[in-house]
């Protein structure tokens, strides 16, 4: 057991998870105290009939809520200001994000804007620049995150705000909001989960309490991912991901992003590449840069992603490479039950050969300089070409 | 009242520091027009014979039209004029954009440059007052950085044109930027800005532009833009290949009318045409030697005009343009965003390389536009390099490792971004086929399709045989915006000037090919009439409307209150022509060493394709197309008779 000499650890997320867990939101609003709430969510959410369940869950509450089902998949300010007037002309007193991604960006960011003021919103965007509390926001995420829902960040814009003010009161993880994606959705989701898990596990900002929400966060994807994509009917498989997802986005707040994320946010970023499909390819090869580079504690990964059996019986100068070439398996795998749908390489995602060199500098330029150009370079030539470091 | 020009020019040389204004006589004017006939007016005078292009004494020119600024549609059009150092000959290139109207706003014509500054600088131009800034912090970054930081140290308002690190390393290909990444690329005027230290000309103005006939120029304008606004539905772009497959078969072929194509532009842009040419034989392929069977619609389906206009975020308008052919595309890799590109570049860095990675087409777009380095000679350059490579006479070891074979983007933009570093073998080819050619010997030159070291543009002669005249003919060679066939069927000018000859609705292709008289005049009109365009600063996609819908000489005679017919204005445009040409001879240039390579007019002719067996017969069709003008047929140098003629 790694112990640190001295840590710092926040998450006020209370979650409830559960077959339906949806009737609980009322009894917990009002522990909140909140009695109108404007649940925030996009048309395809509303096309699915989950808007309806959500109705239902309200039903004899008492509680009035609002509606609105307009979101983009590019939202901008104007839409943050239309949503501000919407919650004040509205009276509402808490936000409820049904859904994940840019719906819980907005969430985020309109619930900034009717705390402090939307006039000012881009004053706080920045690293801890909101002085208190924000609004009462609850959400019940679907199967299409990308990471940041319960973490301290959100996007809108070219603005980003981080604060632990931003992570949600409230998580609530209901078995029929968390409904079968498309394999790309869901293996996206499951590994952007599992890359932010995996570094928080393995990286120098590793303490007790992110290994507990990341041990639980990659045993949760190791165990159910390839059951959900085989199955996609399987109830407690989808709940167990949404779940990792979650307790991974506590993690990652607490933690520096580690070099997975860099590059994989910088690909998606400029390839239009779902993150988690990124993060899933430069996984293994990123965690074989650690060991190389500083030996972390990849070796650690062995035991969430394997069970206590094969872990206590590996010898300890091979448990990182064991852990490392269960990483790789997972693709192989994940490549051949989504029929070659899931790249395993940058080149199965076409990403250009030429642009390698590019991506390396734009990461390094737009300030992660936790890495030099020449260690992204070489996680992203391996990547690209599907060659493990260890065999170079 | 006024008369569309400003009357003055500012002189600057960047040795002494010295800036000046001068005032150009009316004569000069009705003589030459503005834009590149004032320019070829005051280059013709003084430019010494023999002077070195990237020295102190070539002086580099920024020309606004006649008609910019005055509320006449199209006439955004700047130019950017001196000695080629790419061709030795008259060089002028010229560009869209908002940059053209702040020239006249700062109360000149044109703004004209000599000398060489010690270290890197910028003009900038406020309200009247001008001064030579440092330029120490922009030098090296590329043409949109530098363009921002430029806009935001002059408070947010300037028109910029600068040159990017191309132009810098002296790069003989490249060209002068504007608007983020627009350029006026041919030429290698970059080059010429480069070797002066000057890295960017920085306005803003706020001068009225007179006019005579203000209320006419607008009733004009509103005549001309219901044209323009007349937009009927067009098939979808998927099916242009097939457009272009059966205009392949067809025995007739239809004359062009300029509604079609506007109604084209304004939908797709000019990349509207990229699969239609292709399957005609508009577009060369494979360094010039492949055709539609080498890069079948299955290959060139990437580079479709649908692509185009699903990614495009925004459309472009330049300045004073109704028409909006351009347009902002989202971009996958290390940049989000790029002008869309056009057809030119597409066809470059696509077939005439075999590449229909369109990623890494949008991508070299972009990067090109930021180097400052033209699309079409790069592409072109890169096509002569493969073919050099796949022959045996590049090896792997002479490209720095580069597998360059036909349609491999990763080489393909390695080897681009060596160029614009000139870093290993990128050194040798950054200023073109034609010099790399003559550096590697082994009988290279051959496949360096050129015209006067200058590499031919994306519309093929054997398909057009009026393009080969032009690239041949032409006092700047290569270029593709001066005439053609097609062009002259769709400028109409037969319309409005009754000794040309008409065309037929339908005609039988054979006709095309012709070398005949008719085509001669054909051909002399088209040039003279485009020096009239770039002397007012018109686009010529706007011209190719027809000379009925757009009433350019009735435009000049609003905005000068002078009375001339169209005839009078092909006078000038004649005028202009052998003054460029006798600019050429001045400085020892041969007309003839100008005639364009020969695979490019079918010696030998190709195998199989649209242009299947044909030939121009070229050397007949520049003799008749130089006693148009009066110049000897043999040589193709203006005589006495003609310059007398003229009042030269």
């Amino acid at each position: 057991m790694y112990k640190p000499e001295s840590y710092e650890f926040f998450c006020p997320i209370k979650f409830s998870s559960g077959s339906r867990a949806l009737e609980n939101i009322p009894f917990e609003l009002e522990a909140l105290s909140a009695r109108k709430p404007l649940i925030i969510t996009d048309k395809n959410v509303t096309r699915r009939g989950l808007v309806r369940k959500m109705i239902t869950a309200f039903k004899d509450s008492g509680v009035t809520i609002g509606i609105f089902d307009g979101i983009p998949d590019v939202p901008d300010m104007q839409l943050v200001t239309e949503l501000s007037n919407i919650y004040r002309n509205g009276e509402h007193d808490a936000i409820i994000a049904l859904g994940c991604g840019s719906i819980v960006d907005v969430a985020k960011v309109v619930n900034i804007a009717v705390s402090y003021n939307v006039k000012i919103l881009r004053d706080l965007a920045g690293d801890n620049l909101m002085a208190h509390p924000l609004g009462p926001f609850v959400l019940v995420p679907t199967l299409t995150g990308t990471g940041y829902e319960t973490s301290k960040f959100t996007f809108i814009e070219d603005l980003t705000f981080s604060s632990y003010f931003l992570m949600p009161d409230l998580v609530v993880i209901d078995s029929r909001t968390v409904r079968s994606e498309s394999l790309q959705t869901t293996v996206a989701t499951a590994m952007v989960a599992l890359a932010h898990a995996a570094e928080a596990y393995t990286g120098p900002g590793k303490n007790p309490i992110t290994d507990a929400y990341a041990y639980a966060a990659i045993q949760y994807v190791k165990d159910n991912l390839i059951t959900v994509l085989t199955k996609p009917r399987n109830k407690e498989g989808r709940l167990a991901l949404v779940n990792a997802a979650g307790m991974a986005g506590c993690a990652f707040s607490n933690m520096k992003p580690g070099l997975i994320h860099i590059l994989g946010e910088a690909i998606s970023a400029m390839f239009h590449i779902a993150s988690g499909i990124c993060m899933g390819i430069l996984l293994p090869y990123g965690l074989e840069y650690t060991i190389q580079k500083n030996g972390y504690h990849t070796y650690d990964l062995l035991l969430p992603l394997s069970g206590f059996d094969e872990y206590a019986g590996t010898a300890e100068n091979l448990k990182a490479e064991k852990a490392v070439n269960i990483m790789y398996e997972m693709q192989q795998d994940l490549y051949k039950v989504t029929g070659k749908k899931i790249p395993r390489t940058l080149e199965e995602a076409n990403v250009p050969k030429y642009m390698v060199n590019d991506i390396a500098e734009k990461v390094f330029k737009d300030g992660a300089r936790e890495f030099g150009i020449d260690d992204y370079r070489m996680v992203l030539e391996h990547a690209w070409e599907g060659k493990p470091m260890a065999h170079s | 009242m006024g008369k569309g020009y400003m009357g003055k020019i500012l002189m600057v040389d960047l040795t002494s520091q010295e800036i000046h204004e001068e005032v150009i006589p009316d004569e000069v004017y009705r003589k030459y027009l503005s834009g590149t006939g004032l320019a070829a007016y005051i280059l013709y005078n003084r430019i010494a014979a023999g002077t070195d292009p990237l020295g102190p004494d070539n002086i580099l020119g920024f020309m606004s039209g006649l008609l910019t600024g005055t509320g006449v549609l199209f006439a955004g059009r700047w130019m950017v004029v001196g000695k080629s150092p790419l061709t030795g000959c008259w060089g002028d290139a010229n560009c869209g954009g908002n940059f053209s109207p702040a020239i006249k706003r700062c109360g000149y014509d044109g703004i004209f440059f000599s000398g060489i500054s010690e270290k890197p600088v910028y003009l900038y131009i406020n309200n009247g007052r001008v001064e030579i800034r440092d330029a120490s912090h922009v030098w090296g970054k590329d043409a949109v950085e530098a363009e921002k930081m430029l806009i935001q140290e002059t408070g947010g308002h300037s028109r910029v044109a600068l040159i990017g690190p191309s132009g810098e390393n002296l790069s003989l290909i490249s060209g002068i930027c504007n608007d983020r990444g627009r350029m006026a690329a041919r030429s290698g005027l970059g080059a010429v800005m480069g070797s002066k230290k000057l890295k960017a000309v920085v306005l803003d103005g706020a001068k009225r532009i007179p006019v005579h006939d203000r209320d006419e120029i607008k009733k004009l304008s509103q005549k001309c833009n219901k044209w323009v606004q007349f937009q009927p539905p067009f098939l979808p772009g998927s099916m242009m290949a097939w457009v272009g497959a059966l205009m392949r078969f067809f025995p007739t072929q239809p004359a062009l009318d300029g509604m079609l194509y506007k109604t084209l532009l304004r939908k797709w842009g000019t990349v509207s045409t990229n699969q239609m040419s292709i399957e005609m034989g508009d577009a060369p392929i494979k360094n010039w030697m492949g055709s539609n069977v080498d890069f079948d619609p299955g290959k060139s389906i990437t580079t479709n005009s649908d692509v185009f206009k699903e990614c495009e975020i925004v459309k472009y308008h330049c300045y004073a343009c109704p028409l909006g052919c351009g347009g902002i595309c989202s971009t996958k890799g290390t940049y989000a965003e790029t002008h869309k590109p056009e057809y030119e570049s597409v066809l470059a860095l696509g077939g005439l390389c075999m590449n229909n990675d369109i990623d890494s087409i949008f991508y070299l777009n972009e990067l090109l536009n930021r180097a400052g380095m033209d699309t079409i000679s790069a592409g072109g350059t890169v096509a002569f390099a493969i073919e050099c490579y796949e022959r045996g006479i590049l090896t792997k070891e002479d490209t720095d490792g580069l597998e360059l074979t036909w349609g491999n983007s990763n080489a393909i933009v390695e080897f681009i971004r060596k160029m614009i570093k000139r870093e290993g073998i990128g050194d040798l080819f950054a200023d073109g086929s034609k010099r790399a050619a003559q550096k590697i010997g082994k009988g290279s030159l051959r496949y360096a399709m050129q015209s006067g070291g200058q590499e031919l543009p994306m519309h093929d002669g054997r398909n057009d045989p009026g393009f080969a005249l032009h690239y041949s003919v032409e006092p700047t060679p290569g270029r593709h915006t001066t005439g053609a066939q097609m062009y002259y069927e769709m400028f109409q000018l037969w319309k409005v000037i009754k000794k040309l000859p008409g065309i037929w609705p339908l005609y039988f292709k054979g006709s095309k090919y012709d070398a005949n008289e008719t085509k001669a005049v054909m051909g002399a009109a088209c040039s003279k009439f485009m020096n009239v365009i770039n002397g007012a600063g018109l686009c010529m996609f706007g011209t190719l409307l027809g000379a009925k819908r757009i009433p350019t000489f009735d435009w000049i005679n609003a905005t000068t209150g002078w009375h001339r017919t169209p005839e009078e204005y092909m006078e000038i445009g004649e005028r202009i022509q052998t003054l460029k040409q006798s600019f050429n001879i001045k400085h020892g240039i041969e007309p003839k060493d100008n005639r364009l390579s020969e695979r490019a007019f079918g010696k030998p002719p190709l195998e199989e394709g649209a242009n299947e067996g044909r030939t121009v017969d070229i050397d007949t069709m520049m003799g008749d197309y130089w006693k148009q003008f009066g110049w000897d047929e043999k040589t193709g140098k203006p005589t006495a008779e003609a310059m007398s003629r003229l009042g030269i």
